[in-house]
């Protein structure tokens, strides 16, 4: 029988910082990419959460829940570091670790655990592991259960600090009073849509017909109805792998909002819509890849969104290649109305670019490509750049260089 | 609050066992004791790696960054 632990940090980023700075612990905290009044906090201490501070929000409204909130600038660095010290506790357990996000992972145990005294026991001692390596602030809720699906329901039970094992005594009792939008996988959409066919709780989307669901959710229907019988589909652990990127996006809300029509703020906009395309291109870059679509993606001053995708017959990697296509994308739609945001994302991956090209353009293009890439990652990000983002604000897509990294090769 | 610094500092540091720790430090013409070691993490600009500490000292918090290459200090933080 499979057995699962799915081990969820208690408000990681905010933990983390509490942990590294004592002054902050017991204060209502929170990460934020930023100060300014745009800024989103994302992530709360288990303080804030308590007084109503949700994740993701913007900084102004968390002042207003919460008056003595505290802001802090995010420290990605940090955050991975303590990520890779996690996972290397994990591999003890287990070989089969699949990382969910930064702060979420699977442990698959059903081979190790009699070894260390049984699956409890595992969480047991991962606890210990945390507070001793790590520091007594870094917390984490482990969830039990016989497949993944439930393991992560198990963990968002006893939280936080927490242990919750679902098995097949409490399995029935678990899914009949959990609602459906608990679910991983069940979002505000798929939730409506569900309620609108009578189905409120897992139990209820379990004993829905299969047939049923794939009429209304097409393949998804597979997905939903294993999920709402509390079991994995086959392959599923495939598609988390971390190999498995099916795109590579970025985005930014800008300090003010910028008006496309103004040619100052134009050329700022596209200082920054450069930045976005060469963290994306690079992160594409570097697993070997290139892309046929590129999206982009607008929001306006009063939270109207407006995307645009355009796919290409050939494939394409290099920053100058994404940039011009987002360039166009960005000049076709014209925006009359001020943007606060701005993003872009490469999709339909492939591995054709990889090889050598018989055109000496695209080769030095390539060869150009990698040159650049080889030196920003000796030497840091935007080491060299091109007179493209001279305009913008110089932090480059600051994320890459912590998120991205345990993605490398 | 955390306050920025960003200063050159000296440092007292010990060796053990292949690791090292920072002792005390010098800052604002005093000697300050390093009570607690917080969270440590290293991180890298380009292929420059540096270390980072964050220590308690009577009280207070404190954030240093010892950069490898050029063996320098620097107290990046502090609560106030």
């Amino acid at each position: 029988m499979s057995l699962y632990l799915h081990v969820d940090m208690d408000s990681f980023f905010a933990s983390v910082e509490q942990q590294a700075n004592p002054t902050l612990r017991g204060k209502p905290v929170g990460v934020t990419g930023g100060t300014g009044p745009r800024a989103v906090v994302v992530a709360a201490s288990i303080e804030a959460k308590k007084q109503g501070v949700k994740t993701p929000t913007i900084l102004a409204k968390a002042k207003l829940i919460c008056p003595d909130f505290v802001p802090i600038w995010g420290d990605f660095e940090k955050y991975i570091f303590i990520h890779h010290q996690i996972l290397k506790i994990f591999e003890k357990y287990t070989a089969t670790v699949s990382v969910f996000s930064i702060d979420e992972a699977f442990l698959e145990v059903s081979r190790t655990a009699r070894r260390f005294g049984g699956a409890q026991k595992i969480a047991e001692l991962i606890k210990r592991e945390f507070r001793g390596k790590l520091g007594e602030r870094i917390t984490c809720s482990i969830g039990i259960a016989p497949s993944r699906a439930l393991s992560k329901l198990a963990s968002k039970i006893n939280k936080p600090d927490g242990v919750f094992v679902i098995n097949q005594r409490n399995q029935k009792e678990i899914l009949k009073t959990t609602a459906v939008e608990s679910l991983c996988g069940v979002g505000f959409k798929t939730k409506k849509k569900l309620n609108q066919l009578g189905i409120v709780t897992a139990q209820d989307l379990g004993c829905y017909s299969l047939r049923g669901l794939i009429r209304r959710f097409g393949v998804n229907g597979y997905f939903l109805h294993a999920l709402g019988r509390g079991e994995d589909l086959k392959g599923q652990e495939e598609e988390n792998k971390i190999d498995c990127e099916k795109s590579f996006g970025h985005q930014y809300t800008f300090p003010e909002n910028l008006d496309y029509q103004s040619s100052k703020d134009r050329a700022e906009l596209k200082a920054k819509l450069f930045e976005l395309c060469e963290g994306a291109a690079r992160r594409m870059r570097r697993k070997n890849l290139a892309c046929r679509t590129i999206s982009l993606r607008i929001r306006f001053y009063n939270f109207s969104s407006f995307s645009r995708d355009k796919s290409f017959k050939c494939c394409f990697f290099s920053t100058e290649d994404v940039y011009q296509k987002a360039s166009v994308l960005l000049d076709e739609a014209a925006p009359s109305f001020p943007l606060r945001l701005i993003g872009i994302s490469l999709s339909t991956l492939t591995r054709e670019c990889s090889q050598k090209s018989l055109f000496l353009k695209e080769q030095q293009k390539k060869n150009l490509s990698e040159a650049l890439d080889d030196i920003n990652s000796r030497w840091g990000e935007l080491t060299v750049k091109t007179g493209h983002s001279l305009l913008s604000d110089g932090r480059g897509v600051f994320r890459e260089s912590a998120f991205q990294r345990k993605f490398r090769a | 609050m955390q306050q920025k610094i960003n200063e050159k500092v000296n440092v007292l540091v010990g060796f053990r066992e292949k690791k090292f720790k920072p002792l005390a430090f010098y800052w604002q013409n005093r000697k300050r004791k390093i009570e607690k070691i917080n969270l440590t993490y290293t991180a890298k600009t380009g292929r420059h790696d540096f270390y980072y500490f964050s220590v308690t000292s009577a009280g207070d918090y404190y954030k240093f960054c010892f950069d490898v290459t050029k063996m320098t200090w620097t107290l990046e933080e502090t609560s106030f």
